[in-house]
This record gives structure tokens, sequence and C-alpha cells, in this order.
């Protein structure tokens, strides 16, 4: 069972390295490289990342390149919270 | 076949004399198991004649496959029976016994073997003692020969019974034995099972992986690894339906059932599965077979059944071995996730890390974050993935209801589910809490219940974590705030102190970058900087940061002792940092007059030391001077401003004036028509005086004297 499934710990590894470095854009081997795993290991975690939006796949298989994708900012929501 | 050969010997030599017939028993090949019975004129010269295990050989390439007792011709007319001994449902071994002739047939049979086979005395009497049989009688040595057979056959059924079960109890002690060793795993249960169990030729197992999804996940014999990682559902083909029902099955004939196209590579005759089960719940499947002959419950149940249980044990061991494994990494990352979290210094980003170390975790296709509006607005800014502006309001006023308004003067912080605004998903709130406070929500939808079970706890205590960093940060944000206000006032009342601290904040910048100081401590040593003028009570009231305060406080205790002259400063430990910032003060104040600092009393020597270097290396580095530009006379006046604190004589300062022109010894000895050696004796007589080693060094030393006497900048 190599998948995302039973890998959370990796797959927070690889949010906290996007979260922490917003503007690296990485391959699966790069990636691989600055976080001291196996490219085939974090292939799957990457590729559900993507799926859950967190990061951004530019390109297709070996030579994709992945990149943070901040979280939408609203500014200036109003809540009314007095009025509730 | 062992000890019971002589039984069979015995059994043999009983059936010979009721039969009247030479008897002998052999294996499918033709070998012999059994020594002749019965001797006969004939038989003894067929033995004598020829290799006769390959003419058993032969004849059992065509009879192998029969079920009952047969007559055979060895020659024409003479004949034999031939009888199978089946063992486990397989012709394993053959009785062979002769020979006879028909009624009526004797003279026919004595022309044959006269003319075809021997036409010696020896081979005519034998021939003529072949005993004559009639019709009858030949099926009664054929029944006693099936009976012999039968005998033979559940004897020796009996006996591999009870070897399979001393086999079954030898292969399951030693797998036990390995199990409490760190080297048993799956596969070598698996590869052990198939080298001791003859009638299996494949064996593997299948894991759960998902609510009834399975994987097989190990295989054993035929060559053929494609099987590994082949998925099937809870009742879907052999293998499923063991894990739909929970009991164990064996197959016969599979290949002729269309649920064997699972198998692919090869065609299971006998098949057989059996669940992993652990406490109630199936865990996996067992599961074996033969692609040669059919297996019955009877050959494999009680094997594959202990088999299961042991390989549950070591399945649940590995899951748990994985589980322990996994939660160790989950621990360590989970502290590292907090320690990333309780250091960040930047709100949007803490709100970033929530919202996605949420959607992780959770798997979730939505969450958001938000912090709680500062009094009197209503307008806040939310993080979020996966929401459209609707749901985000939708969301936002469900938190606000529940946590922002305060009913009675009691803060809700506990954690809740609410229904989403478009879907029927739920999703689940947790409290940004800090002090009894609530200060923002996480709001994270509910894809799969049972991560909501298993994370729940851990986001509890990350957005506590993320409370107290969120407020250390927005505390920060005030106290600079104040600060600065501070700062900016004290220009409008103070300006000569404003512009006092504008260079003392100079100087504590490249003394902390100097001394290789952390932000922080940079930071706490400039916000002190700032307001260290302004009154006790003023600051404690305004400024929130304690570490601000207490350093303000020690900075006065400071500028107190050094006033009084007093003995007090033996008692009273003052840290380094509030050392420098009075250190520095000092130095401003005194119009950066190098002498002062050996005065500071509360300042220790090393810090002093320390500060003199800094300021050496920092006037060297700021001033550069181009010695072409300076005349005679600027020179002279220089040196003359060295002399006032350095006593040298005429000729030195004649020799030094020059030096700072930039003049070579060469050039200094032709202008004051004096040897080269003479330049040198009184350059190293100037350097004594000035301290320094070289001449670079001497006319720095020059340009930093004058610049202290006279409190003037670079000419």
């Amino acid at each position: 069972m190599n998948d995302h499934h039973n890998n959370v710990p990796l797959q927070l590894e690889c949010t906290l390295y996007f979260e922490k470095n917003p503007y690296a854009y990485e391959t699966i081997e790069g990636l691989a490289l600055r976080l001291g795993r196996e490219p085939s290991d974090l292939s799957p975690i990457v590729q559900h990342l993507v799926s859950l939006d967190i990061i951004e796949a530019l390109g297709e298989g070996d030579s994709a390149i992945y990149h943070y994708n901040q979280p939408k900012i609203a500014s200036e929501v109003d809540l009314s919270w007095e009025q509730v | 076949m062992g000890t019971s050969v002589s039984a069979l010997q015995h059994l043999q030599d009983a059936f010979t004399k009721l039969i009247g017939l030479s008897c002998l028993i052999t294996t499918k090949d033709g070998e012999t198991i059994t020594h002749l019975s019965g001797s006969h004129k004939f038989t003894d010269l067929v033995m004598a004649r020829e290799n006769r295990k390959q003419r058993r050989s032969d004849a059992l390439r065509s009879f192998n496959s029969i079920s009952k007792p047969i007559f055979f011709d060895y020659e024409p007319g003479i004949k034999g029976i031939l009888a199978p001994i089946k063992v486990d449902s397989v012709n394993k071994y053959f009785v062979w016994s002769g020979f006879f002739i028909d009624y009526g047939t004797r003279e026919t049979v004595q022309r044959y073997v006269e003319q075809h086979i021997d036409s010696s005395f020896a081979w005519k009497k034998a021939t003529e003692e072949l005993p004559e049989i009639w019709s009858e009688e030949k099926r009664n040595k054929l029944q006693l020969i099936g009976t012999m057979c039968d005998i033979i056959s559940n004897y020796l059924n009996v006996e591999t019974f009870s070897d399979q079960h001393k086999n079954v109890d030898c292969i399951v002690n030693n797998i036990l034995k390995e199990l409490t060793t760190t080297k048993s795993s799956v596969r070598s249960i698996l590869q052990r099972s198939l080298t001791y169990n003859k009638k299996l030729d494949f064996i593997g197992i299948a894991e759960k992986i998902d609510a009834d999804l399975f994987s097989i996940t190990n295989f054993q014999g035929l060559a053929t690894e494609k099987l590994i990682g082949m998925e099937f559902t809870t009742g879907e083909g052999f293998l499923g339906s063991v894990i739909a029902t929970g009991t164990g099955n064996v197959w016969k004939d599979a290949l002729f059932d269309p649920r064997a196209a699972f198998f692919k590579d090869f065609e299971p005759k006998g098949l057989f599965c059996f669940p992993l089960i652990m406490d109630g719940e199936t865990n996996g499947i067992f599961f074996g077979g033969s692609t040669l002959a059919n297996i019955s419950y009877d050959e494999i149940g009680s094997f594959s059944q202990k088999l299961s249980y042991i390989l549950s044990i070591q399945v649940h061991q590995k899951q748990m071995r994985n589980s322990l494994n996994n939660q160790l990494m989950k621990l360590s990352m989970f502290n590292e996730i907090f320690q990333v979290m309780t250091t960040m210094q930047d709100i949007k980003k803490i709100l970033f890390m929530l919202v996605d170390i949420g959607i992780n975790v959770m798997e979730a296709t939505y969450a958001c974050a938000l912090l709680k509006p500062k009094e009197g607005t209503t307008q806040a800014t939310i993080v979020s993935r996966g929401m459209t502006s609707e749901e985000i309001n939708h969301c936002g006023q469900a938190i606000v209801k529940r946590y922002f308004y305060v009913e009675n003067g009691k803060m809700e912080t506990a954690s809740t589910t609410i229904e989403s605004h478009s879907s029927d998903k739920k999703t689940l709130l947790l409290p940004i809490c800090y002090q009894q406070d609530t200060i923002g929500c996480l709001a994270i939808g509910i894809q799969h219940q049972e991560k909501k079970k298993e994370y729940q706890s851990f986001l509890t205590n990350l957005t506590t974590a993320a409370g107290l960093s969120i407020a250390k940060q927005l505390s920060h944000t005030e106290s600079d705030q104040m600060i600065q206000s501070l700062y900016v006032t004290l220009s409008q009342f103070e300006p000569t102190e404003y512009q006092n601290v504008k260079e003392e904040h100079d100087f504590i910048k490249e003394y902390s970058n100097n001394k290789g100081y952390s932000e922080a401590e940079m930071k706490l040593l400039l916000d002190s900087c700032c307001v260290k003028v302004i009154d006790d009570s003023i600051i404690e009231k305004i400024v929130t940061d304690t570490s601000i305060v207490s350093l303000i406080k020690e900075f006065k205790v400071h500028q107190r002792l050094n006033n009084s002259k007093s003995s007090e400063q033996e008692q009273i430990v003052l840290s380094e940092q509030s050392q420098i910032l009075f250190l520095i003060w000092s130095y401003v104040k005194h119009n950066k007059n190098e002498k002062y600092i050996h005065t500071l009393t509360t300042v220790s020597a090393t810090i002093k030391n320390d500060f003199r270097a800094f300021i050496a290396k920092r006037e060297t580095t700021e001033q550069t001077i181009d010695l072409s530009t300076i005349t005679n006379l600027q020179s002279e006046q220089l040196v003359e401003s060295v002399n006032q604190q350095v006593s040298l004589s005429k000729r030195e300062k004649e020799v030094l004036a020059l030096v700072v022109q930039g003049l070579s010894n060469k050039d200094i000895a032709l202008q004051l028509f004096i040897s080269d050696h003479t330049v040198k004796n009184h350059l190293t007589n100037i350097f004594q005086k000035l301290q320094v080693s070289d001449r670079s060094q001497a006319i720095a030393k020059v340009y930093r004297l004058k610049q202290t006497s006279t409190g003037d900048g670079i000419i």
C-alpha cells in the first residue's frame, strides 16, 4: 500500500515545505532531494496534494513542476456580528 | 512408506496364498515396493529373462489411470492382473499378479511360447504348469485382488492422514517458533508452508486496504508476480465470497468456474481460501491451491485453518508495527507543526497553515479560518480553500453567532458541527482561543466521519497553539504601535533626546549585527531605546511587553549607580542587554568620546572592550581617506593634534607628517636629508608611541586622535 492513505505524516511534511517556501517550484525529483525522500514515495502524496488544491502542477509526467497554491484571502468580509 | 512396507508384505503374502498367483507391489513408475510372493516356474523364468522394471514402466504408461483391477496379457494368451492402489484418490501404487491362461487355451499358448519366446524344455515345462482358469474363477481372483487393493489403500490413507497431521503439526510448530522472533514475516510463513505442503503449488494472502476493498499483498509459488496488487471487493469471486461469509472454503475443479478468470495466468484445479480474522473483523484472506490436482477439505482444512490463525496474528502484528511507526511519525510531524506554528510571526501564514493542515488531515474539500473583528468593527479577513463567497458568508455568520457574540459575558470555546450552506455535508467548527477568549475560528468540511474522530483532538490542540501564537503577534503589534507613538511624541517635546535616540538606534543596529544578535534581541534593544527616557509609571501602563519594561528599569539602575558612585552595584547583577543599552546611550550622550567609556562602572570590561573594538572597526570602515589631497599644512596640523595626546619628538613629528601625506621611506629620507635607515628608526619609535604596528594603522590612529580631541569629523 504505497499510496497517500497510509502516509499523512509525509503529506504534512510536503505541505509544510510548500508553506514555508511559497515561492518554490519543484519537480518530484527536486522535492525528494530537499526532503530526503524517495521520489516513488512522494509521487502519490504530491498527486493527492494537487487533488486537494494545496499545490498546483505545471506540466505533466516526470517534468511536471509543483508549487504552493496559496489559500484565497477575502479581506474586509462584513460579518455584521453585532446585528446577529 | 517406511514401516508400513513389512505390513504390506505380510498382507501380500497372505493374499498370494488365497489367490494362488504370484503377487508384487510397485510404484506408479514400476519400482518394486515388496518382494515377489508365491513361486511359480513361469514367473521365475520371466523374472530372470528381462528387465522387468522397464517392462512394468512401459505397461503402466498405458494403464496408469485405471480405476479398478484389470486383466492384461503379458504375452498373447498369458495373463496377469493389474490393480491400482489409491492414496488420496490418486493411483499411487500397483499390484501385479500372475500368471495364468484361460481355460482351453494351453495348446495354443504352448505353441506361441515355443515359437516366439523360448523353445527350451524349461519354458515348455513352465508353460505346462501355468494354471488354467475358468471365467468365474478369473472374476473371483480379480475381486480378491480388488479387495487386497482396498485394504492397502485404506491402510495407506490412514497412514498418510496421520503423516499429514504430523507434518502440519511440525510446520505449525516451526512457524510458531519463528513467530516469536523478528525474522518472522508473512512471506517466510508462506514460503515455509509451500515447501512443506507438496499438494500445493501456489499460496498467498490478500489484505484489507479500504472498507470492503482487498488487495493481494503476498503470493508464493508459480512464477507469477502479476497477482500481487490485484484488488477485489467483499463478495467478489472465490476470494471475496470467503470475506462475505467469514468461513473458509475449498473448491474442486475451480478452473471450470468462470470466477477462476481472476487468476489470469494460471488455472487452479483445486483451490482453498480462509479468512484472516482478528477481533471478529476480517482483515484479509489466506488462499492457495494446486494447478495439477483437486484438493479436499479433509486434506487441507486443518492445515489452512491453523495457518490462517497464524497469518492473522502475523498480519495484525505487521499492521500494529506499521501503525506504531505511523503514529510515531505523526507525533514527530505534529511536534514540528506546533513548533512552526508557535514561532510563526505572520498571522496570515498561521491561518494558511490552519486551513492547509485541516484539509490535509480531514481529507476535506473546503476549509476556512478567520479572526474575530476588532471591537467596533464588523469586517474580517477570511482565509479559505474550496469555498464560494456565499459559503464563506454563511460559515462566517454561524461562527459569529456561536463564538463571537457574547451572551451573558460567557464566551463559547467548545468545538461543534454545523450544516453546510448548500449541501448536506457538515462543517466542523474549531474555535481559536486564548485565555478564555475566542479570538478566531477554523471551519473544515467533514468528508469522512472517521477522520473527524481521528483528528479532532489534534486539530483542537492545533487551534490552541494558533491562538497562542496569534495572541502573541497581536499583542506585539499593539505594543509596537504604542512604542512608535511614544517615540514620535518624543520628537515634539524632547527634540535633542529624539536626535540622540536616532543615533543610538544606528549604533544598536550595527552593534547587534556585529555581535550576531537575533532579530528579537535587537528589537528588544531598539524598542527599549525608544522609550527609555519616559517616566516609569507611564511605561508600565502603556507598554505591554514586560521584557521592555524590565530592561528599561535596569537601564535606570545603571544611570542611578553611575551617578551615585556607591558600592551598591557590587550586589546587583545587570543583564548584558541593559549594559549595552546604557553604554550606547552614554557614548552618544558624551559626544561619542571613547574616553568616557572607561568611567562607566556598571558595564563589564568585556563589553567595554567589545564596544571599543566595534567603534574602532566602524570608524576604519567608515572613513575613506584620500591621502593625495592632504597638504603639508593639514598633515602638520594633524600631527600637532596627535602630539597633544602622544609625546613625539620634533623629527618624529616631521616623519609622521610625511607618512600621513603618503610618502615612502625613501621619499621621506630624501625630503628630510636623512638616510632610509634613520627614517626606519624614527618610524619604529612612532609606531611604539602610537601603539600601532604599521604605517596604515599609524595614519588611522592620527585621524582617530584628531577626531576625539576636537570632536570634528574628517578633514
